[in-house]
């Protein structure tokens, strides 16, 4: 066992994973905490399908671009498409802004809003993917859009995407304290000085972020998993709020270190193995749930 | 030397100004105005969808008026607000939430919520829950409370910033007798010791009676009378609509509670 471990931490391309993996899961474990408590689950699969729609867009300004100046189109093949990742980070932030809009004008319930830009900019995506084929550009490697490619991570994806998470995270632990509150009850948190309309953008935005910065880990598919099933785990434990962002941000970087050891070591995509990995240790958090909480088996 | 005060010291804790207030083209509150002075005990009273939490709720800042203005202690509702303690009718609060009343009252000094409760922030919540007979309500999750000890909890909350006004709506709802007691006499004691501005929503006479110096009668929306206690209580049809025939009337009348 030793002897694997060394072999794995002998490989640059494991310790850039392990290390990128950890920090942006626990980035989207506070920020899932958060979304949990706002009872907008479903943003993390709203913005990660954004996300494609917003790869996809940016993908066919690439090739129009190309054809205007003679270059030849980003194939994303090199890099796993990181390049249309990093750039449709920003439009997927304002699609974010977007749902928040319309959810707050719309006087929309829970995740009504998230629900009607899912299919539409997913559809987006497939639109644009297509003229640009039809363009003559290059295909894009899409399996490591739709299901994530964390181990062909390069250094500068990792300084990237370890900033993002680390940024994310400062924020979700002092300002998202405001969003938290919000959270808890819109009215006192406004009478507590909150800005609670700026909470609700902050924290559509700040999800469309880390969604973004997480691609590389899990993919348009899996990412929501990453927002999810940490914050569901830590919310069967009674708890502060405090403990639950503790709780969850362990939780998630302890599935993602043990999913990509096996995902190395069963020779399987780490994105899928991730996810797996996060659900065996929630619904073993449930059943421990059940024997150490007398009234939870009810 | 002439100093001149600021206008805001003396300014009224509540001046509104012709306000209309509309929901999606349904009007919910038409040209309401009246002025507040400091240190007054107000009661809103009226039927039920007289338009009396939202008059609250815009006063406060929390719903946005259609016409009109509001100022509180000569500041915007935004910044006048801050001046506040508030309890609202229904508690919304989200009931998954993990919040422990320690937390709720710190919160509303920080303007965040707590990661960690300091001793400070833990000390003051203790001093604001001990001034409404609810110490041992402290470390108790918010979902684990009974109705009232919850209005005991969000009173903590609400005095815990030493706030130079109270805005309560329905504070007695839920609450036993003894409770009611208790709070009407803690209300009566800020304004006559603090000087403390109040103003409540209640559909109780004895309350009304026994606390208001100014009171508001509303319905469909409007001010139909405001004036001291003794004037409104006069017309018969306002003691019919406005207020109901409680249990705890009794407990209140009856000598429980000392004035």
């Amino acid at each position: 066992m030793m002897e694997f471990l060394s072999e794995i931490l002998a490989q640059d391309f494991m310790i850039r994973a392990l290390t990128g993996g950890a920090l942006v899961a626990i980035a989207c474990a506070m920020l899932g905490v958060l979304v949990f408590q706002r009872g907008i689950t479903f943003v993390g699969d709203g913005l990660a399908h954004s996300m494609f729609g917003a790869a996809g867009i940016m993908a066919l300004l690439n090739a129009m671009i190309g054809a205007a100046t003679g270059s030849p189109a980003n194939s994303g093949s090199g890099n796993y498409g990181a390049f249309f990742i990093w750039s449709a980070l920003p439009l997927n932030v304002l699609v974010g802004f977007a749902m928040a809009w319309v959810r707050r004008t719309g006087k929309l319930r829970g995740d009504a809003a998230i629900g009607i830009f899912f299919p539409i900019m997913f559809a987006a995506g497939v639109l644009c993917l297509a003229l640009r084929r039809n363009a003559g550009a290059p295909p894009l490697n899409m399996e490591a859009l739709l299901f994530g490619s964390v181990l062909g991570m390069t250094p500068a994806d990792l300084t990237i995407m370890a900033g993002g998470a680390v940024l994310i995270a400062v924020i979700a632990l002092t300002w998202g304290r405001r969003i938290a509150y919000a959270a808890f009850d819109p009215d006192l948190a406004a009478m507590s000085g909150v800005r609670v309309a700026l909470a609700e953008y902050a924290l559509f935005g700040l999800c469309a972020a880390v969604v973004a910065f997480s691609m590389r880990l899990a993919g348009v598919v899996l990412v929501s998993s990453l927002l999810a099933i940490p914050a569901g785990a830590a919310s069967l434990w009674r708890g502060s709020y405090g403990w639950q962002l503790l709780f969850a941000s362990l939780f998630a970087a302890t599935s993602v270190k043990v999913g990509l050891i096996l995902a190395y070591w069963i020779d399987v995509p780490s994105g899928a193995m991730i996810v797996l990995t996060m659900g065996a240790l929630f619904f073993a958090a449930m059943v421990i749930r059940a024997f150490m909480v007398p009234d939870a088996r009810r | 030397m002439n100093i001149k005060s600021d206008p805001r010291e003396t300014s009224p804790a509540i001046k509104v100004k012709g306000m209309s207030l509309a929901i999606e083209g349904r009007s919910i509150l038409h040209d309401v105005t009246f002025t507040l002075e400091r240190g007054e005990f107000l009661c809103i009273c009226g039927p039920n969808g007289a338009g009396k939490t939202m008059l609250l709720k815009a006063i406060l800042g929390l719903g946005k008026p259609t016409l009109g203005t509001v100022s509180l202690f000569g500041l915007s509702s935004r910044e006048g607000r801050k001046k506040i303690g508030y309890v609202p009718q229904r508690k919304n609060f989200d009931r998954m939430f993990p919040a422990r009343v320690v937390e709720v009252i710190a919160a509303h000094v920080s303007g965040a919520w707590p990661l960690m409760i300091s001793s400070a922030a833990r000390d003051k919540a203790a001093a604001a829950l001990r001034i409404v007979g609810g110490e041992h309500l402290l470390d108790k999750e918010l979902r684990d409370l009974s109705g009232g000890e919850l209005q005991r909890a969000f009173l903590a909350r609400a005095l815990v910033a030493d706030p130079e006004m109270l805005v309560l709506d329905e504070p007695m709802a839920g609450v036993d007798a003894k409770g009611i007691v208790d709070i009407t006499a803690l209300l009566d004691n800020l304004t006559k010791q603090r000087r403390m501005t109040v103003v409540m929503i209640t559909h109780s006479l004895s309350v009304v009676e026994h606390c208001a110096t100014q009171v508001i009668f509303m319905e469909g929306g409007t001010v139909m009378a405001l004036g001291k206690p003794a004037q409104i209580l006069h017309d018969p049809r306002i003691r019919e609509t406005a207020f109901t025939g409680h249990d705890h009337e009794h407990a209140i009348t009856s000598g429980k509670g000392e004035y």
